[in-house]
């Protein structure tokens, strides 16, 4: 059976070295796979367009989203001039929504992404150096989880004070434990990877292993989590306005909007939802981004 | 083995012909178990216990053992990928980790190691070159350099670097990617390669032929093996000398010939008689060994095979058998064997195997 020396001859390729694939890169195959999928495709776009109009609503829109007339209050939809309608203090809707997704999509992403570096970076430290390290960093960080989120952000926001900067404190200090969990979790396990192992046995230092070895590898299944958050962090955002501790009237917010326009629900129903759609249509789109993106960084799933 | 199949010495070679490429002495290394309030120690695992052999530059070293027996831990020991609690390496002559003597991040140039999972061993996320490339890199070649030498490498494994470069592991066949991890293993240019079930994890015919690779790369490279399996006819092909562990400790250890033909611990012979036969003759019918092998937690006392062993005696409960020249070898064999009571002394030396 292990005779193969005699009948081994260098010149033929032995059977397992024949080519079986053309190559590719791994970021070309997730770009190619994200191209076709036509779900995630159609949600880019739609963020795209939110993030279009937010970013140049002085542009799309003709107005000064603090302008207002009382002549004109809680038109309908589709009104000359307002095609969208106008709110409660006659302003139009569709120049706040613009002006708003500015400062909703802030207040969704930005918590998010400070929440990634904290957060990452303590799991990614937990995760490596293990042992008691990771005890005390997991532990404290399972203090914050006992709580709710939404009342975790709430109590912080109410001790810091209204406005958006304590609101994205807020939502920050709230992402960090899961994210740091995360990245734990995903750090962890590649640890146990022989590739690890070998890297140090090359003589890399915990840094070079970290560089060039886990943050490769971990950024998938965090960054796929992350997005996930952005529409939980909208959300929240928008209900800490709602409550009043976030963004403060009258700079437009979706979520402010939707608390001021409640009271109109019985006069102007689709008007006042209009708020509550947009921030339904964002957090559904980065969700979707995010189930998306994970499909399309598994390399097992596509051949 | 004589001394005129090692001629060709090493550039770096410092201690000579004679001087073993590695000795190691006294290995140990417990794992805690911890456990309940504040992790407490509440138990300890004997993984390699008290472990001593030395490696000749240019054989193969073949250990042999089940599953379980500490064969792994002593590769990554040698490694220092996990601190050993006591013992000692000397690599050619030089006192590993002493400030005299040799770092450890020296020795694991000249050291490298094969994992037996070839998928986990390579990073998803890198192309194959690249992770050839990455030990060079980080002791400081330039990257065209590194990646030049990675092709190169990639040529002398059996694969070629122009189509097989800038793929990703799980492109790779089971075999091709263990051609990689040989490639990435020689690319620091060691001189003592640990080949941890470096084949078990393949069929038979892609085993057989990186089998015959790791041949040409001995030859090609002036290698020397440390051959990690619990395969004992992959073992027998490729070793000059066997080492068998069991339990954490070196139970028989001599030139592969001697320890086949003549096996003197009972466990050994327990082990070759468990071996699959194709001859009809030699078919047996009775489990050579039964059960599994005892809790390394709670190893027996004296001896840590008795509990299974059909020869054991009194003396075996009481006292702890030491390594001593075996009974029926040539005084100058280096044929050892752990046992009070070896096979040639109680007659049973040739009986079944």
């Amino acid at each position: 059976m292990l005779d193969a020396s005699a009948s081994s001859t260098p010149s033929a390729p032995p059977a397992d070295v024949i080519a079986t694939r053309v190559p590719s890169g791994y970021w070309r195959g997730v770009a190619r796979r994200l191209a076709r999928d036509p779900v995630t495709l159609g949600v880019s776009l739609v963020l795209a367009g939110i993030v279009t109009i937010s970013a140049f609503a002085p542009v799309v829109t003709s107005g000064h989203p603090y302008a207002g007339s009382v002549l004109h209050r809680l038109e309908p939809i589709g009104t000359p001039g307002h095609w969208l309608g106008t709110d409660e203090n006659g302003r139009d809707m569709w120049t706040r929504l613009c002006y708003g997704g500015r400062l909703s999509l802030f207040a969704g992403v930005a918590p998010v992404m400070i929440a990634l570096f904290v957060g990452g970076g303590l799991g990614l430290l937990a995760g490596y150096a293990g042992g008691i390290v990771n005890t005390i960093l997991m532990r404290l960080m399972d203090v914050f989880y006992a709580f709710p989120s939404v009342l975790l952000a709430i109590a912080i926001c109410g001790l810091l004070g209204n406005g958006l900067g304590n609101a994205v404190l807020a939502l920050s200090v709230v992402f960090v434990p899961p994210l740091a969990r995360i990245t734990e979790t995903v750090v962890a396990q590649l640890r146990r990877r022989d590739f690890i192992e070998a890297a140090r046995a090359s003589g890399s230092t915990a840094f070079q292993v970290i560089r060039h070895h886990m943050l490769i590898n971990a950024l998938g299944p965090v960054l796929v989590y992350a997005t996930s958050l952005i529409s939980v962090s909208i959300i929240l955002a928008a209900g800490l306005s709602f409550l009043g501790l976030g963004v403060t009237p009258p700079r437009p917010e979706w979520g402010v909007m939707l608390n001021a326009l409640r009271e109109a629900i019985y006069v102007q129903p689709y008007v006042a939802a209009l708020p509550g759609l947009m921030i339904f249509l964002t957090s559904m789109c980065f969700n979707l981004m995010s189930d998306g993106l994970r499909s399309a960084m598994d390399v097992r799933l596509n051949a | 083995m004589s001394i005129s199949r090692l001629v060709r010495l090493d550039p770096r070679d410092r201690g000579g012909a004679a001087q073993p490429l590695l000795i190691v002495e006294g290995l140990r290394k417990y794992f805690p178990v911890r456990g309940g309030l504040f992790y407490r120690r509440i138990a300890t695992v004997h993984a390699v216990d008290d472990v001593s052999f030395t490696v000749s530059k240019g054989e193969t070293l073949g250990i042999v053992g089940e599953s379980g027996c500490g064969k792994s831990t002593t590769a990554r020991l040698l490694m220092r990928l996990i601190e050993p609690d006591a013992g000692e390496m000397i690599f050619d002559g030089e006192m590993v980790g002493s400030r005299t003597g040799i770092a450890i991040n020296e020795m694991r140039r000249q050291m490298q190691m094969v994992f037996q999972d070839s998928y986990s061993s390579l990073n998803p996320r890198l192309p194959i070159a690249e992770s050839i490339a990455y030990g060079p890199r980080i002791h400081g070649m330039k990257r065209a350099f590194a990646r030049a030498r990675a092709e190169a490498l990639l040529a002398q494994v059996g694969l070629d670097p122009g189509r097989f470069a800038r793929r990703y592991p799980h492109e790779l066949s089971g075999g091709q990617r263990q051609r990689v991890n040989l490639a990435r293993a020689l690319a620091l240019d060691p001189r003592l390669v640990i080949l941890d079930e470096a084949v078990s994890a393949l069929d038979k015919s892609i085993a057989a032929q990186i089998l015959n690779l790791l041949g040409e790369l001995k030859e090609r490279f002036n290698l020397t093996y440390l051959f990690i399996s619990h395969d004992l006819d992959v073992v027998e092909f490729l070793s000059d000398r066997v080492l068998v562990m069991y339990l954490g400790k070196i139970v028989e250890i001599g030139p592969a010939a001697a320890i086949y033909t003549h096996p003197q611990h009972p466990y050994t012979r327990a082990l070759l008689a468990s071996k699959p036969t194709l001859d009809p003759d030699r078919r047996t019918t009775q489990a050579p060994l039964t059960g599994d092998p005892p809790n390394p937690i709670d190893p027996p006392s004296g001896c840590r095979f008795r509990s299974r062993c059909v020869f054991a005696a009194p003396i075996c409960a009481e006292r702890v058998p030491h390594l001593a020249p075996a009974p029926g070898g040539r005084g100058n064999s280096g044929h050892l064997v752990a046992c009070h009571r070896p096979l040639a002394r109680i007659g049973g030396a040739e009986a079944d195997v």
